[in-house]
């Protein structure tokens, strides 16, 4: 591992597919989780005094082992940290041992969505290194092809309660489905699309919506709790059944809007990823894999870009579904778009001509910083600590932490 | 059957497969300033665009009997004054692709039917004579390369321009050239002349023919009618057709009298007189056809109160000087059948064109253009003369309205993504509509957008460069800015489904406005037989369409079953059956919603994609059970099930009925072809295509009902229904793979011609440079022809070969995967991503996947792919896929027992060529691996490892590799 004021840089020994910080808030906010070759890698950020991490240690803690690469990752919120009473070391052992395994001072349990290359989606409840619940979601009634992006919800009961976690799979059989794990037993609805999902996320705040991206270039909302004709719910815990739901959809925003000149037609519109953007989900973010990138501000109030329907006079004013942003980054991407956590302006992309090279865009400037960041390695993946100073990067073969802004 | 259709491809830079235009300005008349031009009225709203810019009023075509080029040229001529010639020719026997048009404007408006083409087949050379309505000839020696090259040569005395001191007097009114320096002009106030200019000069002579002596012509002017403003004398001409063989020239005169002149000392040598009749609904250019084949033929119309009729007349001439003796009879009284509506339509015959197909057994093809308002109706007559002076004739016509309606564009709403939104399902249907002219949907994008009238005429010249996709474009950016989505009362969330309703309304006016505007490029100018290759153009005010006859899946149009039973084949029982069964099946498909429909499709496709878990019958149960049952009225189930228990084989009939439709022509072969030809085909075979899937759906549907049904009597004659639904399986698989082709944009690529490794797409890439979409290159790639000796390339067999080839038994997957390769050579990578899902599960179709997943940047897909597929030359012949060419060649150099050694090595080659360096050494460890004794490979393995594994920065395994 190399450490320099900005950036640290960790030699991994499995090949990295994707990377998620933990978005849970308080002791799990710095916990980072990389799918590789043989299942899931935990680090740890140290922090400062104040909660903010600190890039200078990153410490390994375990790795769960699936058996299978892991290609998608999603973290639950539903983590949670515990003291672990028996493994209590000295302050200056865990010091000296530094990136060294077993070096567990807290009990985790985590809970991930993950998406295998066997195209199976499964639902990991681990503590520490150990998996405790294991939910597949795979053969007939999962995804035929590749599982090209994945997320998971919580959702809660009026009483605070966990009710159901919602899992949302898209992948080149042009199929998105949603798993809902209730006590009741999984719930599965797959729901057709016109062209191979590239991406899904769910709103942040109203986790009934979903974004969906399309590899054709086609973003849809969907709202997926919207009631189907012939739903059935199974009993069983391996039962699943596939129902179709009447009018899911409810918008869609197009791409071909992008006025291009790129010479490779098909890439132009092409997306790479789609993206909530801001805390409460106020905007779409589109990037496609040409680099040229469209934001519509769909909820957001003119002016300040955040809603607040208490404030407004009550609600959403009449517009147009065209995009209110639009503009190109200087290559062409596959990663996409990874909006900054805090500010919804500015999101980083990363070129897929020019290895290891990042690039932080500035919406409201149409324009990009001046200066790229430059890494070692083509890069696979990427995300936002939620303190939006720093990022994660994967590489082929390689971690970076990078402080970007702050 | 008695109907014929077209081929239309719109006279659009883009859809005609060129590049752009040259423009060129003749030069303007010293005298034009003299003579006062109406100025006209400078609108440039959307109606006076239209009609200045967009539709001709005059078109031909122009066709020579050599291979030379320019062979066919299609000629328009504008309001906007100017004139444009498109090169049109179906086969390309000269090697020439012609990627530019050319547009002459001329200072005043052109005088219709005042272009005429002189040639020189000898030298080469062609001539394009143009009348003005300031009564200047101009004389333009067109060069080939003016076609062909973007920047050509324009010499100085490339147009000549001449006032004939006649010219001064009388206005013309038709002229036809002899050759490249004379022509014959006749006026409007009755007189024959012949012009004659001459080389790099601008004097031109007048040769004067008359028929009757000076006093007669004085006798004319002294009656009370030639006050009148309209007056003109009987012996005006009011159609002439000139004799390039013979060099004589025929005359209609307005008191029906034909005239035979020699066009070489101007003696007139023969004078027929017809009966008088009524000619005010005719256009007398069509009275008269000489045979464009022999030149020894003609036919002459004689109108009545009906329809008229048409005779054919044969040149006689001496056999010792080869002097003209006679015309002489061969046949008489030819009348044409009934026009659509014609007691209330007033039809008026346009033109005729007649050729003879064989000399030794004396068979003619007569064909006739009739036009009302902006109805159109083509007639083909196929006389057989007798030796009574009758013939035997049938007649085979188009239909009144062969242009798409609006009733085919509308859609339910989608309920499922499946195949999209809205705006998607509106953009794919009018992109869909191959003959809707591009030009139509520019001038309602600017309609809708309201532009200031004063900036519409400029932006519709910037908007003439805009491919067809990028025009779809800014039409969706319209139309989707133009519907606000309108907050839910009530709510904090938007009414999204009345937005979606708003939506498709907004569309659907858009469509409607395209229609109405491309409806008046319906009206038809012209039609021409090319000599050399039989096939007829059809001229349109802003079309070109290609007779052709329709193919057997076809006949579901109109009157299936009693056409059906007219022809001599049809008199199979079996065959009979067959075609009422896909009957019945149609009209159940007419019955689902369009949103039932697309939901089929995609479940269709799934079941194509995915091993069968279920057993067929099962399979089927299943299918009627979720998609026709809750659909269909139960009594129109019940009446499809009875229908079908009635036959006494329905199975084999349906049987019976794939192999008549299948059809194969024995003899054909590939051969190379024009983008012209391209387009037409491809415009053409994609609604075969959707007739022929809609024909299996049909099949399909009918056998999901007739093996769900509980009924003893059924379930004896749905035996064998397993077999025959996987059959119309794997066909609709096929039919659909192209159909999905249709609309994906080929990406621009370089491609190095040298290693294509594929003879017929390295012979078709000058075609398939100029081609739009995957699907017109790969109808490209598998057209063929008919290789009999007199049967020439046509539509029609391309038609019928294709579509035989997608219904051959064992083809589908072949076909298929065929087809991907042959994009894949084409670096199509984003096309064949859209494709993916058609391929099977074979050794091959892995690698074409990883391929495609490669180009397309994902590695980790492509790597999946890659240990998928494990080729094995041995097993697996691989020697007719040229994408596997350079893998094959390599790998046979190695030892026979480490093909997978090999096979890895390629692969770690492929994926270091694309930068994947850490999974091209992953391949090259595993080839390490598994290599047996050869030497060669393991050097070249050690090689590769050690590339692999400095580039991916593994120092440690290079270090390995080098001990």
């Amino acid at each position: 591992m190399t450490s320099s004021s900005n950036s640290l840089e960790l030699t991994l020994e499995n090949r990295p597919f994707t990377a998620k910080w933990c978005p849970a808030s308080s002791s799990c906010s710095n916990l980072l989780a990389i799918g590789h070759d043989t299942g899931i890698t935990v680090y740890k950020a140290t922090e400062f005094a104040n909660g903010e991490p600190s890039m200078k240690d990153l410490v390994k803690l375990y790795t769960i082992h699936i058996g299978l690469p892991v290609l998608q990752l999603a973290f639950s919120a539903n983590c949670i940290c515990s003291e672990n009473e028996k493994e209590e070391k000295p302050q200056q052992d865990i010091q000296m041992e530094g990136l060294l395994e077993n070096n567990i001072l807290d009990n985790y349990t985590l809970c991930f969505a993950c998406a295998c290359e066997d195209n199976t989606v499964r639902l990991i409840i681990a503590r520490n290194d150990s998996i405790i619940t294991q939910h597949v979601l795979g053969g007939k009634s999962g995804h035929h092809s590749f599982v090209n992006a994945i997320d998971i919800v919580d959702v809660y009961s009026a009483d605070n309660k966990l009710a159901e976690q919602v899992i949302a799979s898209v992948g080149d059989d042009n199929t998105l489905i949603i798993w809902r794990l209730t006590d009741n037993g999984p719930v599965l609805a797959g729901y057709s699309l016109s062209s191979p999902g590239i991406s899904v996320e769910f709103h942040p705040v109203n986790p009934n919506h979903l974004l969906v991206g399309e590899k054709s270039g086609n973003v849809r909302v969907f709202d997926w709790t919207s009631p189907p004709n012939n739903t059935d719910e199974s009993m069983g815990q391996d039962v699943s059944e596939q129902v179709s739901s009447i009018t899911p959809w409810l918008y869609t925003l197009n791409v071909s809007q992008v006025v291009h000149s790129y010479r490779n037609a098909g890439l132009a519109s092409t997306l790479a990823n789609a993206r909530w953007v801001g805390p409460d989900g106020t905007s779409i973010l589109v990037v496609c894999k040409s680099g040229a990138w469209l934001r519509w501000d769909l909820f957001a109030k003119a002016g300040n870009g955040s809603y607040d329907m208490e404030e407004d006079v009550g609600y959403p004013q009449p517009r147009t579904l065209l995009p209110d942003h639009q503009g190109a980054s200087l290559f062409p991407t596959f990663c996409g778009a990874c909006p900054h956590p805090r500010y919804p302006d500015y999101f980083m992309t990363a070129s897929s001509q020019r290895q290891g090279t990042l690039q932080l865009i500035n919406v409201a400037e149409k324009g990009s910083s001046p200066n790229p960041v430059q890494l070692d390695g083509l890069i696979v993946g990427m995300d936002w600590h939620r303190n939006g100073n720093y990022v994660a990067v994967i590489t082929d073969s390689s971690l970076y932490i990078t402080k970007v802004m702050g | 059957m008695d109907e014929l259709k077209q081929a239309i491809v719109p006279t659009y830079i883009q859809s005609l497969g060129l590049e752009g235009s040259l423009e060129l300005w003749v030069p303007a008349h010293e005298d034009d300033s003299i003579i006062e031009v109406e100025a006209e009225e400078q609108n440039f709203d959307c109606e006076s665009i239209l009609k200045s810019e967009l539709i001709a009023f005059d078109s031909g075509i122009f066709t020579r009997k050599t291979n030379l080029f320019p062979r066919c040229v299609h000629w328009n001529v504008f309001k906007n004054q100017t004139l444009v010639l498109t090169e049109v020719s179906l086969k390309n026997d000269s090697s020439c692709i012609p990627s530019f048009n050319i547009r002459i404007h001329f200072p005043s408006q052109i005088l219709k039917n005042c272009v005429t083409f002189g040639f020189d087949d000898e030298k080469n050379e062609l001539s394009l004579f143009v009348i003005t309505s300031t009564r200047v000839l101009y004389s333009i020696k067109v060069k080939p390369e003016w076609f062909l090259s973007s920047n050509p040569t324009v010499d100085e005395g490339w147009c000549t321009c001449f006032r004939p001191p006649s010219f001064l007097t009388k206005t013309p009114s038709y002229s036809t050239a002899v050759n490249r320096f004379s022509l014959f002009v006749t006026f409007n106030s009755g007189g024959l002349l012949k012009l004659n200019t001459s080389f790099n000069s601008d004097e031109i002579q007048e040769e004067h023919y008359h028929d009757s002596r000076y006093m007669t012509s004085i006798r004319h002017y002294l009656t009370l009618q030639a006050f009148k403003d309209d007056y003109r004398p009987p012996n005006s001409i009011v159609s002439m057709t000139y004799n390039h063989r013979y060099h004589y020239l025929l005359t209609m005169s307005l008191d029906h009298k034909l005239k035979i002149w020699n066009a070489l000392n101007g003696v007139l040598l023969e004078t027929i007189s017809f009966e008088p009749t009524s000619m005010q609904n005719s256009n007398a250019l069509s009275y008269l056809s000489i045979d464009s084949c022999t030149q020894s033929y003609v036919s002459i119309y004689h109108p009545n109160e009906t329809r008229g009729y048409f005779s054919l007349y044969r040149f006689e001439l001496d056999p010792d000087d080869g002097s003209f003796v006679k015309l002489s009879p061969v046949t008489t009284k030819i009348a044409p059948p009934h026009l659509p509506d014609d007691e209330f339509l007033p039809w008026t015959l346009l033109k005729t064109n007649l050729v003879c197909l064989d000399t030794r057994d004396l068979h003619f093809s007569l064909s006739l253009a009739w036009k009302s308002n902006l109805h159109a109706v083509i007639q083909c007559a196929y006389v057989v003369p007798n030796v009574d002076n009758t013939a035997r004739v049938s007649w085979k016509s188009t239909k009144k309205n062969g242009f798409i309606g609006f009733d085919k564009f509308s859609f339910d709403i989608p309920t499922s993504m499946s195949f999209g939104d809205v705006s998607e399902i509106w953009v794919n249907n009018l992109l869909n509509k191959k003959h809707i002219s591009p030009e139509s949907l520019q001038l309602a994008l600017l309609c809708s957008q309201k532009v200031n009238p004063y900036t519409s005429k400029s932006k519709m010249e910037s908007l003439r460069s805009t491919s067809l996709n990028e025009l779809m474009k800014e039409i969706t950016k319209m139309i989707i800015g133009s519907v606000p989505v309108q907050p839910e009362f009530g709510s904090s969330s938007f009414d999204y489904s009345a937005y979606r309703q708003t939506l498709y309304n907004e569309w659907e006016r858009f469509a409607k406005l395209t229609l109405y505007l491309d409806s008046f490029g319906d009206e038809i100018l012209n039609i021409e037989i090319d000599s050399n290759s039989k096939d007829t153009y059809v001229c349109y005010a802003s079309k070109i369409g290609v007779l052709r006859q329709p193919v057997y899946i076809e006949y579901l149009d109109g009157n299936l079953i009693s056409n059906m039973l007219q022809l001599p084949e049809m008199k199979a029982p079996a065959l009979v059956s067959g075609y009422q069964l896909l009957d019945l099946g149609c009209s159940l498909v007419s019955c689902l919603p369009s949103a039932t429909l697309m939901e089929i499709r995609f479940s269709l496709q799934e079941l194509t994609k995915n091993p069968a878990s279920y057993s067929v019958f099962d399979t089927l149960w299943i299918f009627f059970d979720k998609y026709i049952y809750p659909n269909v009225n139960p009594d129109h189930l019940k009446s499809l099930a009875e229908s079908f228990a009635s036959r006494d084989n329905p199975v084999g009939d349906i049987k019976f009925l794939l192999d008549y439709i299948r059809d194969f022509p024995e003899n054909s072969v590939q051969f190379s072809s024009t983008p012209f030809f391209s387009l037409a085909l491809s415009n053409t075979l994609i609604e075969v295509l959707e007739k022929l899937q809609t024909s299996l759906e049909a099949l399909i549907f009918l056998l999901s009902i007739a093996c769900s049904q509980q009924d003893v009597q059924l379930e004896q004659k749905v035996v064998g229904s397993d077999g025959i639904f996987l059959e119309l399986l794997g066909k609709w698989k096929v039919v659909s793979f192209f159909i999905t082709t249709f609309n994906l944009p080929l990406e621009q690529v370089d491609i190095d011609s040298s290693k294509v490794g594929d003879n017929t797409l390295q012979s078709n890439l000058g075609t398939i440079s100029h081609l739009n979409t995957p699907f017109e290159v790969l109808t490209t790639l598998f057209c063929r022809e008919n290789a009999l000796s007199n049967q020439f390339s046509s539509i029609q067999t391309s038609i019928k070969s294709f579509t035989s080839r997608l219904l051959e038994d064992s083809s589908s997957n072949q076909m298929v995967s065929e087809a991907f390769e042959k994009l894949l050579l084409l670096k199509q990578y984003n096309v064949c991503s859209a494709l993916l899902s058609w391929l099977g599960f074979d050794s091959i179709c892995q690698y074409f996947k990883a391929i495609t997943h490669l180009g397309s940047k994902e590695i980790q897909k492509s790597i999946y792919h890659f240990k998928h597929a494990n080729l094995n030359f041995e097993k697996v012949d691989l020697s007719e896929r040229p994408l596997l060419k350079a893998y094959l060649d390599t790998a046979k150099g190695y030892s026979l027992d480490s093909h997978l050694s090999s096979y890895y090595l390629h692969v770690s080659k492929l994926l270091s060529t694309e930068g994947a360096y850490v999974d091209a050494l992953e391949f090259s460890l595993m080839a390490d691996a598994v290599k047996g004794e050869d030497e060669n490979l393991v050097s070249d393995i050690r090689i590769q490892m050690f590339l692999t594994s400095c580039a991916s920065s593994k120092f440690d395994t290079a270090y390995s590799t080098l001990l």
